[in-house]
């Protein structure tokens, strides 16, 4: 019952930012020149799908109603790892790298779930200072050192294009996605983490073991987070110590736009998927009009707080029902 | 056997009071052992340039940990204290650099500047809240948005170029002396002094409090929670206005980028400094001294030649041994605690 009704209230959040999304387009199709050209579409779709998984990363945690601030630096840790493998150990084979990427996000992640968990310490003040202690630990170790070579099959992934020219970073964002969607709807952990992020004493109460499924979810956003700086090199062709320097904002942005709310408990990997495009094409149409980039900050802001406006104007209609 | 525990509890209360003391007492305690280490250990360290140097250092910082203290205090938090900085910074330069005013009205022009971000900050805050968040969800949000709408309009204006040109009298008050005392401190104790005073004394410091100890109870008892945001938003934009400021006028120049470490410190001062994350609890004091251990501790890993590229890391594992040694104390507090109430 209290499932259909959420479901319920998803879908039709998600035919607003549809609506929105469309009406953003087509203004983009007929003023913006260039936006419809396949070499913009292209390069748009790539940013879009790294920005999908800098979301998923933050609803990872944003389902037990934690914030995660470190997932940039944890990004950057995993790139820098990735892109230090790619260039020193090029005889390896790809698939053992990135496998041993992912770890090293998992890794990332895991340490400070397990830290907020052992510790008890406000799980905001410690991924603050995990964003300085990674970021720290990648300075401090690399000493500003950037790594560009990269082998070709690594390079080719990010010229290759399925189908209607849909680039292979897009495709592997959205199977990032889809796995998660399995994840969180599917199987036990899933229910588990929104169930400890609806209501955590009821959870513990239930059995859930609370403490397990914080950990699990800040390991799942450190992966997350070192899957987008995977991608991001690969998109860069070079690793470098700024990856994930401006992930924050957008990392709320896409879920918060896709209607995921911040008490925990309720996730849309759909909205975060549309939140993400919505963003990305806002900025990508800023571009092709000419407007400074020095302004693209103030209007991602904006759209930040025009997306809260649009929840008020939601939980009103929610709760006239 | 009554009498006993009456006893007990006597001595129970009496170390708690201490332990409570403790902490502004504690940080003193480290600060003064970990000087003592330093002047002993590294030449440069005890002398009057190098005090000067972490006193321009902390001056600085203990504003902008108040910025955020007095949000804390309310239950709230201010992600956009450095971005309000830079913003204030350059506007203030460019008044002075480009159109020439003088230094009097750049300032104060500056202090609404800073005073309108917050009240900005205040007012979304308010339009979004719902109150079924905690309040500083809610803060979060609203700030980590105005932060780069604030950061947006400075690099819109700037193009990101630092505007140089900034009057030399303005410029030579970061580097005067009184009696050997830089004039910054001198700056920085009464705007303390000031905050405590608003926190501490006056009614609208205690609604303050209130709000952020239990916002729920502070509503119910005739507390405007709207206008105590909006308030304590103004007074954190402008004491990041005045923390922006000095530090234009420390660098000579107004760079875009004032503000951008800022945050990290903001919240390491009060935490070090025994303000409670959760609100309703602020210690003035202690983020002074909290600011003094973060510009000592950063002024002596330059002595100790750590490689640059490791002070970032440092910066994390202090926060996080201040929120650890404080959690510590809470613990201990709260076991001594229960035998306070029979």
């Amino acid at each position: 019952m209290q499932n259909k009704y959420v479901k319920r209230i998803i879908r039709e959040e998600l035919l607003g930012i549809i609506i929105a999304l469309t009406l953003i387009i087509l203004v983009l199709v007929f003023f913006a020149e260039g936006f419809a050209s396949s070499y913009n579409l292209n390069a748009l779709s790539k940013t879009i799908a790294i920005i999908i998984v800098v979301g998923l990363s933050q609803l990872a945690v944003l389902s037990i109603g934690h914030l995660n601030l470190a997932l940039g630096s944890m990004g950057c840790v995993t790139g820098m790892f990735t892109g230090f493998l790619l260039q020193e150990y090029s005889n390896l084979p790809l698939f053992i790298i990135l496998l041993m990427g992912l770890l090293m996000g998992a890794l990332t992640g895991f340490i400070q779930g397990a830290f907020i968990v052992k510790t008890k310490i406000n799980p905001f003040i410690v991924t603050l200072a995990f964003v300085s202690i990674y970021i720290g630990l990648v300075t401090g170790i690399t000493k500003g050192e950037v790594f560009t070579r990269q082998p070709e099959i690594f390079m080719a992934i990010n010229r290759t294009n399925i189908l209607f020219e849909i680039p292979l970073l897009l495709i592997i964002s959205l199977a990032v996605a889809a796995i998660l969607i399995v994840l969180f709807f599917r199987t036990v952990l899933g229910r588990q983490v929104l169930a400890a992020g609806d209501n955590l004493k009821a959870a513990t109460f239930a059995g859930i073991n609370t403490m397990y499924i914080v950990i699990a979810a800040h390991t799942l956003s450190g992966t997350l987070a070192g899957t987008a700086g995977i991608l991001q090199i690969s998109r860069l062709g070079a690793a470098t110590p700024t990856i994930g320097a401006d992930w924050l904002l957008i990392s709320f942005a896409a879920p918060i736009l896709g209607g995921t709310i911040l008490s925990g408990g309720k996730v849309s990997i759909i909205g975060t998927i549309l939140g993400a495009m919505m963003m990305s094409t806002i900025v990508n149409g800023l571009f092709l009009l000419d407007v400074s980039h020095f302004w693209f900050q103030t209007f991602l802001g904006g759209i930040l707080i025009g997306s809260y406006e649009i929840n008020k104007l939601r939980r009103r209609y929610l709760l006239q029902k | 056997m009554a009498d006993s525990t009456k006893q007990n509890n006597k001595a129970k209360n009496n170390l708690l009071a201490t332990a409570a003391k403790s902490n502004t007492a504690g940080i003193l305690a480290i600060i003064i052992i970990a000087s003592l280490v330093m002047s002993f250990t590294q030449k440069e360290f005890a002398t009057a340039v190098n005090f000067n140097v972490i006193a321009r250092s902390f001056s600085v910082m203990a504003i902008v940990g108040l910025a955020q203290m007095v949000i804390l205090g309310m239950g709230g938090m201010n992600l956009s204290v450095g971005a309000i900085g830079g913003l204030v910074g350059v506007t203030v330069g460019g008044l002075m650099a480009t159109l020439n005013w003088p230094i009097s009205l750049a300032v104060i022009a500056g202090l609404f500047v800073g005073a309108t971000c917050g009240c900005f900050n205040g007012w979304f805050i308010n339009r979004v809240h719902d109150p079924l968040n905690r309040l500083n969800v809610t803060s979060f949000l609203v700030t980590l948005a105005s932060a780069s709408v604030f950061t947006g309009i400075n690099l819109g204006m700037t193009r990101a170029v630092p505007i140089y040109g900034l009057h030399d009298s303005f410029i030579s008050v970061s580097r005067m002396t009184i009696g050997g005392i830089s004039v910054l401190i001198l700056i920085m104790i009464p705007v303390a002094f000031t905050v405590a005073f608003i926190m501490h004394k006056t009614s609208i410091g205690r609604q303050m409090l209130a709000v952020g100890g239990n916002s729920r109870a502070a509503e119910l008892s005739g507390v405007s929670i709207s206008k105590i945001t909006i308030f304590s938003n103004i007074i954190s934009g402008i004491l990041a206005a005045i923390a922006a400021i000095i530090v234009i006028s420390r660098l000579g120049s107004a760079q875009p980028t004032v503000g951008e470490g800022w945050l990290l410190f903001s919240f390491a001062a009060p935490l070090i400094g025994g303000t409670k994350l959760e609100g309703g609890q602020v210690n003035v004091s202690g983020t002074v001294l909290g600011a003094v251990l973060l510009a000592l501790a950063s002024n002596s890993l330059v002595h100790l030649q750590v490689s640059v590229y490791w002070v970032t890391f440092i910066h994390g594992l202090i926060i996080v041994a201040a929120v650890g040694i404080e959690r510590l104390r809470t613990i201990s507090a709260e076991k001594w605690g229960t035998y306070i109430h029979e």
